[in-house]
């Protein structure tokens, strides 16, 4: 086991596992209900015995908005990250196990999707498709597919050349088995780590378009929207949106660290 | 109407009910004005001075942090102050209704009115002039009003003189084979040029609210040479000329020199779009990018609060968020379900959350207690059993599932409506809210089948009423048609004396309650904050800024 080898990657997976037991115990946890509103609080929004981490502009609790928000954001991402990895798994290893005319048809439609900045990207399709949580789903399939894709390409093409897939073939073995059964296993250790990026980057823009207004629409509790929804109070309370951004941080921070402890490990 | 009174005309009426203690100073100044007597005098009858204005210092340009819109069609202008403010710099009304709720006469010199509220003359103030150098004039006036006054137009201002000065005539078939009908103004002679400076309002009914109306935002009285459209270069008759604009960006206006009223001081004024972010507001204002916020958010009072050289301004007033319904559309075509949404609520605790206290309590009648024909209902207290109970008689005991429209911005209706939906969740309504940005949102706000609307500040009551719950009007948003509503509002509309106007007020308010299609949880209290260095700043109820009253100090 990888992990167990590496202490970066121990610290990456214990600082996820944190977030997924809160996300999985929250219906269990003595919290109040994300979305109800204690104006009383407004006077005093930071910590107390009543709001552990305080309340937001709209006085609900702010723990209580973390941990359900975690159950939004461990859902999306990895639901999001697994999509764009069945799409881009799929045209990578058509386009470089077919080559040609499939290769380059995959290739270029890949190479404009690619051509728009990210968020850009983002924007675009949740502005016009509107903010909901298959929405996002979607917007992150057409944003990250072709990346995903494109690695899977590489990998595919390099493995397509070796004596084993020769083989296969004189066996007659079909396109979709040798994809299948023989490339696709041998190209999971990249894709491991590619996969802990990803659910990083995409835990990233889940916030982002929080934060942009363009997240799941409220009350839901969205962390990129937390932050974004404290702004104004960033010089009275700036622990509103700082508890948030920590929260984002800290997942962020957990996939990345997974991520170079898999690379890492032997 | 002159009955009403017993033959009393208007003014010894109101001076009979000020001294009888029935109406304040404030509204026997109010309607005083309103039937003719200049503003001076009313001050002097209820002991109360003018006073001159200090010694304002001379030029610079004043920067307001607003949302700069397209002001390219002042007679459809809906978007309020953010629209208007550019404009009236440089266009004007024929009236002014101050930051007090008081309306005078502006490019008015004075305005009579018969004693059956039904003719009102309206004379024009003599020296205006277009920037140009052209008369203002009454052929220019009539120009103005029957523009505003025509369909093909689309102005708001026709719902609010539907009731007087227009009628519906056949109009053929629609293409549904139903007869159509078309509003024309009610007499050739409606609108009569008495002289080159004198017009005359012919009303088929009494109505006592003209002069409001003839400062309802969209009423801006344009050059007829432009045809309707305003844009840089084009005539007003006010203080300042637009020099530039961009929608989204910046409009800048500078000052005109020989203008007729008081002022300018100040050289220019920029006016510069800060977004829908309230944060960007609260930044502009801390690094003294702008003077001012035309319109601030709650979410912005802690931080604003904060900055020791703004100086708080506020002011109660009668803007208002609407949670509105469709009357066509299921479920809310049942009077049992719409008094479940209004009793499944405690507007108190909406108005505490959505404008942090900064605010009072609604009572679903969308007449607000600042305005003087406001009549007294019983407020709404939250019966969660009660409201459970109405679902279950309209065929809904487990409540129902619907969506919620609102725009992204301003942030305090999204504050109000998740408010309300936590709310509602108690008597079994599980409603998603559909956030839409601005600009998408105000293109169906008439049409989403359950939306929460913003309404601006109106100076009288029957205005709101008239605009947005008389059978087909362009903004009646929910399709309300009640023949017996229509008939009192007209009857509010021509009634002068304060108590009679105030118990038909409560009527209409209690019908509003009963059966009205809306929830309305809360006023305003606008507030704003500029610096120090603005002088001469008074925070208006519909937040708009008079740019001739305006200076800078230097440094």
């Amino acid at each position: 086991m990888r992990v167990g080898r590496s202490g970066v990657a121990f610290v990456g997976l214990a600082l996820i596992l944190l977030w997924v037991v809160l996300a999985l115990a929250a219906p269990w946890l003595p919290l109040p209900s994300p979305t109800a509103q204690d104006y009383a609080a407004f006077a005093h929004p930071g910590p107390s015995a009543q709001h552990w981490l305080g309340v937001d502009p709209l006085g609900r609790d702010t723990l209580a908005r973390l941990v359900w928000g975690a159950r939004v954001v461990l859902l999306l991402a990895p639901l999001s990250v697994l999509a764009a990895y069945a799409v881009g798994c799929t045209l990578g290893l058509l386009a470089g196990y077919y080559g040609g005319w499939t290769d380059a048809l995959i290739s270029r439609a890949s190479d404009v999707i690619l051509s728009f900045p990210v968020v850009v990207l983002y924007v675009i399709l949740i502005a016009n498709i509107g903010p909901s949580a298959f929405n996002i789903v979607i917007a992150v399939v057409l944003a990250a597919a072709p990346g995903v894709g494109r690695i899977v390409r590489g990998l595919a093409r390099r493995l397509a050349a070796q004596d084993f897939i020769a083989a296969a073939r004189l066996r007659r073995e079909s396109g979709l088995y040798i994809m299948v059964v023989e490339i696709l296993p041998n190209c999971r250790g990249p894709l491991l780590t590619d996969v802990c990026i990803r659910l990083g980057y995409t835990t990233i823009m889940i916030g982002t378009l929080g934060f942009l207004g363009l997240g799941l629409p409220p009350p839901s509790p969205d962390w990129g929207g937390m932050v974004q929804q404290a702004g104004p109070m960033l010089t009275v309370y700036p622990a509103m949106a700082l508890i948030p951004a920590g929260a984002i941080i800290s997942l962020v921070l957990g996939f990345n660290l997974l991520a170079d402890g898999l690379s890492e490990a032997p | 109407m002159l009955a009403e009174f017993g033959g009393e005309p208007p003014l010894a009426s109101l001076r009979r009910q000020l001294a009888e203690g029935r109406i304040g100073r404030r509204e026997f100044l109010r309607y005083a004005v309103l039937v003719g007597l200049a503003v001076p005098e009313a001050l002097a009858e209820i002991g109360a001075a003018g006073t001159a204005r200090a010694a304002l210092p001379q030029g610079g340009t004043l920067r307001l942090g607003t949302r700069v819109k397209d002001i390219k069609n002042p007679h459809t202008y809906s978007w309020g102050a953010y629209d208007s403010n550019v404009c009236r710099q440089v266009c004007e009304y024929l009236t002014l209704t101050d930051h007090d709720n008081v309306t005078h006469p502006w490019l008015l010199e004075r305005w009579q009115v018969s004693d059956d509220l039904q003719t009102w003359t309206l004379a024009l103030r003599p020296g205006v002039k277009w920037h140009n150098g052209e008369d203002f004039t009454a052929d220019q006036v009539i120009w103005n009003l029957r523009r505003l006054t025509d369909p093909a137009v689309g102005s708001s201002f026709l719902g609010l003189v539907k009731g007087y000065l227009m009628r519906e005539v056949p109009d053929g078939t629609g293409a549904d084979g139903k007869p159509r009908t078309r509003l024309v103004l009610w007499d050739a002679q409606a609108i009569e040029r008495v002289d080159a400076h004198t017009v005359r309002l012919h009303c088929h009914s009494p109505q006592v609210a003209v002069p409001e109306h003839l400062f309802h935002y969209p009423a801006l009285m344009l050059y007829p040479g432009d045809n309707g459209v305003f844009g840089p270069g084009a005539q007003g008759t006010g203080a300042f000329t637009l020099t530039d604009f961009e929608a989204g960006k910046l409009a800048r206006v500078r000052a005109v020199k020989n203008y007729w009223g008081e002022g300018p001081q100040l050289e220019a004024i920029e006016f510069i779009d800060l977004g829908d972010d309230v944060s960007a507001g609260i930044s502009a204002l801390a690094s003294r990018q702008v003077h001012g916020l035309v319109d601030t958010d709650p979410m912005q009072y802690p931080a604003l609060h904060q900055i020791p050289f703004l100086q708080f301004y506020q002011v109660s007033t009668a803007e208002t968020a609407v949670l509105r319904v469709k009357l066509d559309a299921k479920p809310f075509d049942d009077a049992r379900v719409r008094q479940a949404m209004r009793l499944g609520l405690d507007n108190t605790e909406i108005m505490q959350v959505a404008l942090r206290g900064l605010g009072t309590a609604g009572q679903n009648v969308h007449v607000a207690p600042v305005q003087p024909d406001y009549g007294r209902v019983p407020a709404v207290r939250r019966d969660v059993a009660q409201a459970k109970q109405l679902l279950a008689d309209a065929g809904y005991p487990t409540g129902f599932e619907t969506t919620l429209y609102l725009p992204a911005s301003p942030g305090w209706l999204a504050a109000a409506c998740q408010a309300a939906v936590e709310q509602w969740q108690e008597i079994g309504l599980r409603v998603k809210l559909s956030v839409m940005p601005g600009a998408a949102y105000w293109d169906v706000w008439t049409k989403v089948p359950f939306g929460c609307t913003l309404w601006y500040h109106r100076p009288l009551g029957v205005m709101v009423l008239g605009l947005a719950y008389r059978a087909g009007v362009p903004w009646n948003e929910t399709g309300y048609a009640n023949p017996a509503f229509d008939r009192l509002l007209a009857e509010a509309e021509g009634t002068l004396d304060a108590a009679r106007r105030s118990a038909v007020m409560a009527e209409l308010e209690a019908m509003l309650q009963a059966d009205g299609p809306m929830v309305q949880p809360l006023w305003r209290t606008l507030f704003t904050f500029m610096d120090h260095a603005v002088q001469g700043f008074t925070m208006h109820p519909s937040q708009y800024v008079f740019g001739n009253q305006l200076a800078l100090l230097a440094g």
